[in-house]
């Protein structure tokens, strides 16, 4: 191995060093040079497409939307937005969504990395990374209520926060900031609670080698009701952990300098959901039919999910002044509940609802 | 590497540069990952709030406010993960030389067990690991079994061809003053299979590692395994890439020391074999 390395090999390594580090420079300039002629060919090609329609935007070429799961009906909006030209109409060439998953990069790492441009997270998980300096906000939520839930048995019920003492419960990695924040948060006992890693497939719930399953209340409940299994839920929203979710994140830098695209984004994304909870069964087919088509989805099931989602989204608050946007005291809740799970942030430094507010306040028949 | 004045130095002066090689090689290979961890991240340029270089981690670990707390936050896990690899490490070689020796001296178990054994280790162990957390539960069991696992396979193909390649004159000779199989395998067999043993020992320290890490990613939830994979959605950068090269340093280490150890034995067993080769 390496002490087999003598200095000709070093010294070769040196200068192939340099050749790779030369080369890396090269397809870096070919990218810039290639950058605006790309940009440009998105530019013109959208200014055909948005020629006709009525907002008259102007182009802004390609967006990459990551999304904060796989492929499935909780983003029914996008893919509305998508098929039925809603981001074609607001001047974008193409959209590009991203699945996530189990084993997917976080949604922050993307954005922060800019691979993505915009991301689906939730607030407990961006909050996190602002608190480690990512150069994030939040621009809009999608639900104004938790989702996620403790998902447990009929027969063997977990109906309050104290019930799971003494009990297993199955927590995902990837939920795991959530589930802490959430015991601190209730100010639970956690030695008296055994939590199990587990991934997504909810069956060692039926099995019973677990007696709760932390998940979304729109997810693995209705796949297992489907399947014939009477389980109960508890939502951690009704139960002292009251954060918003499926929120919109983008780089600081982006808010700076993009304003007019992710308005015209955002747009878009009002449009499509709007459809979406008008017929929930039209982002559940979407989903099933064409873009979680590999994920073996049924638009039954799917419907059931997309019509849970609406619930979660429309509040007193939405029905006002209009989707994705939060209420000042919602805000200070969600601010209050981060500071329970440890996370000690101002309102200013993770949310930017500017954005939002002002898409309404220009077009208020989109509310 | 050793050189021919080497071997015949005095056997004191063999063991010290038997021991003090392996530490130099740990130095060696941590400067070169050091290296190439640095030109990585210039190469391709990437944010410094998701890579983080070597630098970064020295003041994570060393020098940076709170360094005592990362340290034992990173020591604590590491703890865990190297008692996790250490079980499976010694399981896995201890069943693989245990099988092996039965598979040289009853060749029909081979014939009927070892295709059974290819055919297993052909499953990709993400895809075994929910089975055997099923069956084993999630304890330390699980991630032995599954860190064995890893560690198992390979050494059993390298000591069945270790006790074969046995000299068959020896062998015969044993028989000869009546000697039994068990006695052929544990007089001429066993200490002609010493570097193959050793061969196995150093490959199966970072598969020791690996299958350690994923059971506890998959199954028991503790250790650097599943705190590397909370780091991420935890956007705690730093500690997942102290993890890395903890693990990386670690795993160096222990890959030498057995280099060490097998310098020592083979100068009595085989010493016509250079060791680390």
């Amino acid at each position: 191995m390496t002490n087999s390395m003598s200095s000709d090999d070093r010294a070769f390594m040196a200068a192939e060093r340099r050749l790779f580090l030369k080369r890396g420079l090269q397809l870096g300039g070919a990218v810039l040079l290639g950058g605006p002629l790309l940009a440009a060919c998105g530019d013109s090609d959208s200014k055909s497409s948005t020629a006709s329609s009525s907002s008259g935007a102007k182009g802004f070429g390609e967006l990459t939307l990551r999304l904060s799961w796989i492929k499935n009906v909780e983003f029914a909006g996008s893919y509305i937005a998508d098929s039925k030209g809603y981001y074609k109409a607001e001047g974008f060439s193409k959209v590009t969504l991203i699945g996530g998953g189990p084993s997917a990069t976080p949604m922050e790492t993307d954005v922060v990395t800019k691979k993505a441009l915009v991301a689906i997270s939730a607030p407990d998980i961006t909050g996190a990374a602002v608190a480690k300096g990512a150069p994030l906000k939040i621009i809009g939520a999608q639900y104004q209520k938790n989702p996620f839930c403790i998902m447990s048995m009929a027969k063997n019920p977990i109906a309050k926060p104290e019930d799971m003492y003494g009990k297993k419960i199955g927590v995902q990695a990837g939920n795991e900031s959530v589930w802490a924040a959430y015991i601190k948060a209730t100010g639970l006992d956690e030695s008296k609670i055994t939590k199990v890693p587990v991934q997504f497939d909810p069956l060692p719930l039926t099995q019973g080698t677990v007696d709760g399953w932390f998940s979304f209340v729109t997810n693995e409940p209705n796949t297992l009701r489907l399947k014939g299994f009477k389980v109960a839920t508890m939502l951690l929203a009704d139960t002292g952990y009251p954060l918003v979710s499926e929120v919109y994140i983008v780089r600081q830098d982006t808010i700076d300098n993009q304003r007019d695209l992710l308005k015209a984004f955002l747009r878009a994304e009002i449009k499509g959901w709007k459809a979406n909870i008008a017929d929930p069964a039209l982002g559940a087919k979407l989903a099933a039919e064409t873009y979680g088509k590999e994920l073996g989805l049924t638009t039954k099931e799917q419907t059931l999910e997309s019509a849970d989602e609406s619930k979660l989204m429309v509040s007193d608050g939405t029905k006002k002044s209009g989707l994705f946007t939060m209420t000042p005291e919602l805000v200070e809740e969600n601010i209050k509940t981060l500071k329970f799970g440890g996370l000690d942030l101002t309102a200013a430094k993770l949310f930017d609802l500017s954005i939002i507010d002002e898409i309404y306040k220009e077009n208020p028949a989109l509310i | 590497m050793s050189t021919a004045t080497n071997t015949r130095t005095t056997p004191a002066l063999r063991f010290a540069a038997g021991v003090l090689r392996p530490l130099l090689n740990v130095v060696v290979t941590m400067t070169a990952v050091v290296v190439l961890w640095i030109v990585f991240l210039e190469i391709y340029d990437l944010d410094p709030l998701v890579a983080k270089s070597p630098v970064d981690i020295f003041h994570y670990l060393f020098t940076g406010a709170d360094a005592g707390a990362h340290r034992s936050l990173v020591s604590s896990g590491l703890g865990r993960t190297l008692l996790d690899a250490g079980f499976g490490f010694v399981a896995g070689l201890a069943a693989a030389v245990g099988v092996a020796v039965v598979f040289v001296l009853l060749r029909s178990v081979e014939q009927a067990l070892l295709p059974m054994a290819v055919v297993m280790r052909s499953v990709p162990l993400v895809a075994m690991t929910p089975l055997i957390t099923l069956v084993f539960g999630r304890g330390l069991m699980a991630t032995t079994v599954i860190s064995g696992l890893i560690v198992f396979f390979p050494a059993l193909v390298t000591m069945t061809f270790g006790l074969r390649s046995a000299s068959r004159q020896a062998a015969d000779l044993c028989r000869a003053y009546g000697a039994g199989s068990w006695t052929v395998a544990r007089k001429v067999m066993l200490p002609s299979a010493v570097p193959a043993f050793f061969a196995s020992a150093r490959v199966g320290v970072p598969g020791a590692l690996i299958g350690a890490l994923l059971a506890e990613w998959l199954s028991t939830g503790q250790g650097l395994g599943y705190a590397m994979l909370k780091d991420s959605s935890t956007f705690d950068y730093d500690h997942l890439w102290a993890s890395v090269a903890v693990l990386t340093a670690v795993s160096a280490l222990a890959y030498n020391t057995i280099a060490a150890i097998e310098t020592v034995a083979l100068a009595r067993f085989a010493p016509n074999i250079r060791p680390g080769t």
